[in-house]
């Protein structure tokens, strides 16, 4: 990767693209070229044969020696510190849906079975920790066979970069109308540019982010802003010893996966207090499971800023621990010092700060209107809920979820990080939205 | 045990002796002291006595002062903690809450030794060539917020430092510096060559260079003027990196760079830190040392406490742990969220605040540096 005089670091961006990227007025030259592109891949290419190739390339990255998937897998490790195992753990997860077909089933969803006039040009500020949503994003251009600039994070791209790799090495085509870029925050003229000329905007990233951009985007150009959301899982009664324990052991997979930096990562679980004791309980057999879940998927050794947050949330839960009788508090993970927290405490009125990186706390509810009043200020903000219940209860707790918010996403603890690829975050499509013969209100999106 | 009028009086006189000598450290009558302000601590606070032993310390297990458990500051908000019936407190100094919206307290049985502490560094930080010199200062008066820290050390200050033309420039109704008051008290001073002794926080003289900044006003004070920032931003103004920050001052006030020193302080302690630019006659970013209030930082990593005798030269960073002697009715050993470098010298450089957002999901924009600023939380 070179970065420029001008911060611009290209991570991949075939032939004319990067020499493109190279002259001063970039975003015109490369948006031109990318609508050009667009629009010839359209003509040779149906949704069907794109989403045939993602499929292929999906199918052929599930093989564990496949050496763009080792280089994908190896950057992540490299580029996040998290273990090889869980990076693993976690492409896997994505590729089997990709490889199961559920593109098809996306566009289907969301479009009908015919063929759509998608945006030409899409600008997509992928800021985040994580590589799926870019993968995903690059799917979904692909799909559409939209040109797709996107500004990767500086953090973590190197999946993404080899993705596209991939897609190129299949379908030359496709691969061209892709490239990645990324360029420090502060050089915010790259951002305000791809944003002038791109016909559509995806934006991830902190609800400040997300607002600036907006303001950037002229306005008849669709946007999607998909800020900061909050998941948690729900421990419902009625769950015997053994179930007890295996949720906790699902649920620790839940937490570890991402390192809870996922908008899908549990932060809290809610346990049903009947009987009383419960909430201890589980908090024990949580962080049991963290404990076992460290030899699998040892955790990052964390950035000297994170850590810092870390350490002094778990010195405030420590004093706490120590002096009232509600709070108890388990940690572990390294003989260097701890890399997990459970805290099990009563709830306050609002749900404590959490600094992530299996950080978690375990909160005893009464019922669901105690629930309901915990999650009040998360209303519109609330990402997956998990649910941990004996299964004649599951349907009345997915009921309650969603009555109380339509757009929840709920699943089962052990399966929050996975969700289908026809997910809509927020009630927001994944394609629908850069479909221009399609009705789609432009204020929709969230941040 | 030494009873508490007898570790009063011992500690007032260590106060007094090492601000005679010069702020020079004693270590070993620091560490008797602390070792002995722990046991009686350990005995009289009963909520600090039960975190003690949740941590397996008691004082025979405790050998050397960095060993004392430290209170993290979050237990002054959420908990009595004073050596005495909290009825008997003859004051107590809020905290701003700057970790949450939480206001917590800390009581003070009397503020003797308060007293004596803020003095012993004030003085040889501050005016170290001077007697008494006329005081302007950005902070409300003590008998309008009496349970703000700041104010009342500055209130003292300028009882026994200022001449008699000494000033507070507060707005009570707009709860800011009274820019226009502070304009015009500087145009004065610039005219009368007098030089002053400005006080104040960090966000009110934001607020202050902001609005003279609009106006094109700018002066030259005259030479020997000083100036005290302390605190962060809080929210209370737009924040300012700290070059940029010094820069403004400089240029604003026709200040040298030498000329304005950094105070850290925070309700939690009795004790305060400065930079030595003053003394040292050249601009600092580091904190000197205070000879009774010994500063640690507790690496992030190992939870490991490291010390000035065990910090590599280049310094070792770390969430801040302060114990302080002028804590005699609360707890000396307090663990705060401010990070710092310690260098062998016992002097720290600070760098932020460990406490704020948590880390955000695949919305987390991993580049931005959301710059942690606010140390110390000084009301």
């Amino acid at each position: 990767m070179h970065e420029d005089e001008r911060g611009l670091q290209i991570l991949y961006a075939p032939g004319e693209l990067a020499d493109a990227c190279a002259r001063p007025d970039w975003a015109a030259g490369l948006f031109a070229e990318g609508a050009a592109r667009a629009g010839a891949a359209r003509r040779r290419r149906s949704w069907r044969q794109a989403a045939s190739t993602l499929k292929g390339v999906a199918a052929a990255w599930l093989d564990p020696h496949d050496p763009l998937r080792m280089a994908a897998e190896a950057g992540i490790a490299q580029q996040t510190g998290q273990a090889q195992a869980m990076v693993r753990h976690r492409l896997d997860l994505l590729l089997e849906r990709l490889a199961a077909g559920e593109l098809v089933r996306l566009w289907e969803e969301e479009l009908g079975t015919v063929e759509r006039t998608g945006c030409r040009t899409l600008f997509a500020v992928l800021a985040g920790t994580l590589s799926e949503p870019a993968l995903l994003t690059i799917c979904q251009a692909v799909l559409l066979r939209s040109f797709l600039v996107a500004r990767l994070s500086r953090g973590e791209w190197a999946a993404a970069a080899r993705w596209a790799e991939a897609i190129a090495g299949s379908d030359a085509e496709l691969g061209g109308l892709l490239c990645l870029l990324t360029w420090p925050p502060a050089a915010e003229t790259w951002t305000r540019q791809a944003c002038e000329r791109a016909e559509g905007v995806l934006v991830y990233g902190h609800d400040e982010t997300v607002a600036r951009i907006r303001q950037w985007t002229p306005a008849g150009t669709r946007f999607v802003g998909r800020g900061h959301r909050v998941s948690l899982a729900v421990v419902g009664a009625g769950l015997g010893e053994r179930e007890l324990t295996a949720a906790a052991r699902a649920l620790a997979r839940d937490v570890a996966l991402h390192e809870q930096r996922g908008c899908l990562s549990p932060h809290y679980v809610l346990v049903e207090e009947t009987p009383p004791g419960r909430a201890l309980g589980f908090g024990l057999r949580l962080a049991a499971a963290l404990q076992q879940l460290a030899r699998e998927w040892p955790a990052p050794l964390l950035a000297e800023q994170d850590m810092l947050r870390w350490r002094a949330a778990l010195n405030r839960w420590r004093m706490r621990a120590a002096l009232a009788r509600e709070v108890s508090l388990w940690e572990g993970g390294a003989a260097s010092g701890p890399r997990f927290c459970v805290v099990a405490s009563d709830p306050g009125p609002t749900l404590p700060d959490n600094p992530g990186n299996r950080f978690v706390f375990v909160l005893p509810v009464r019922d669901w209107p105690a629930i309901e009043a915990l999650l009040c200020p998360l209303r519109g903000r609330l990402g997956t809920v998990g649910i941990a219940c004996p299964d004649a209860r599951a349907e009345a707790w997915i009921a309650r979820a969603r009555s109380w918010d339509p757009q929840v996403r709920v699943a089962a603890v052990g399966r929050m990080q996975d969700p289908p690829l026809t997910w809509r975050d927020g009630g927001i499509g994944n394609l629908e939205p850069w479909v221009m013969d399609v009705g789609w209100r432009a204020e929709a999106g969230k941040g | 045990m030494p009873t508490r009028t007898q570790l009063q009086k011992r500690i007032q006189g260590f106060i007094a002796a090492r601000s005679q000598a010069g702020l020079r450290a004693d270590g070993s009558a620091f560490e008797a002291l602390a070792l002995e302000l722990f046991a009686y601590q350990y005995g009289a606070n009963e909520p600090y006595r039960r975190f003690c032993t949740a941590l397996g310390r008691d004082p025979q297990r405790v050998r050397h002062w960095s060993d004392i458990p430290a209170m993290p500051t979050v237990g002054f908000r959420e908990l009595p903690l004073c050596c005495f019936p909290v009825d008997q407190a003859t004051g107590w100094f809020a905290t701003s809450g700057t970790t949450g919206p939480e206001s917590g307290r800390h009581y003070y049985r009397d503020l003797t030794l308060y007293d004596r502490s803020w003095a012993g560094t004030f003085k040889p930080m501050l005016l170290p060539e001077l007697e008494r010199m006329r005081v302007v200062a950005l902070v409300p008066p003590w008998r309008n917020v009496p349970h703000s820290s700041l104010a009342f050390m500055v209130e003292r200050a300028i009882d026994r430092y200022g001449t008699r033309d000494s000033t507070w420039a507060w707005d009570e109704g707009r709860n800011g510096p009274a820019v226009e008051r502070v304009a015009e008290l500087l145009r004065e001073i610039e005219g009368r060559r007098e030089p002053v002794l400005l006080l104040g926080t960090a966000f009110a003289w934001v607020l202050f260079l902001d609005w003279a900044g609009q106006r094109d006003l700018a002066w030259r004070l005259p030479a020997g003027s000083r100036l005290m920032e302390t605190g962060g931003y809080k929210g209370r103004s737009r924040e300012v990196p700290r070059e940029e920050f010094r820069r403004l001052l400089v240029e604003s006030l026709g200040l040298p760079p030498v000329a304005i020193v950094g105070e850290y302080g925070m309700t939690e302690l009795g004790s305060q830190f400065y930079e030595p630019s003053l003394s040292l006659g050249q601009p600092t970013d580091f904190k000197a040392p205070n000879p009774w209030a010994a500063v640690a930082v507790m690496d992030p990593y190992s939870g490991n406490v490291m010390t000035p005798a065990s910090a590599p030269v280049q310094g070792c960073r770390g969430l801040v742990r302060v114990f302080d002697l002028a804590n005699l009715d609360s707890v000396m050993a307090v663990q705060t969220e401010d990070v710092a470098t310690l260098l062998p010298s016992g002097s720290f450089r600070l760098e932020g605040r460990a406490a704020g957002a948590a880390a955000r999901g695949c919305s987390l924009d991993v580049d931005a540096y959301a710059a942690a600023s606010g140390a110390g939380s000084e009301a």
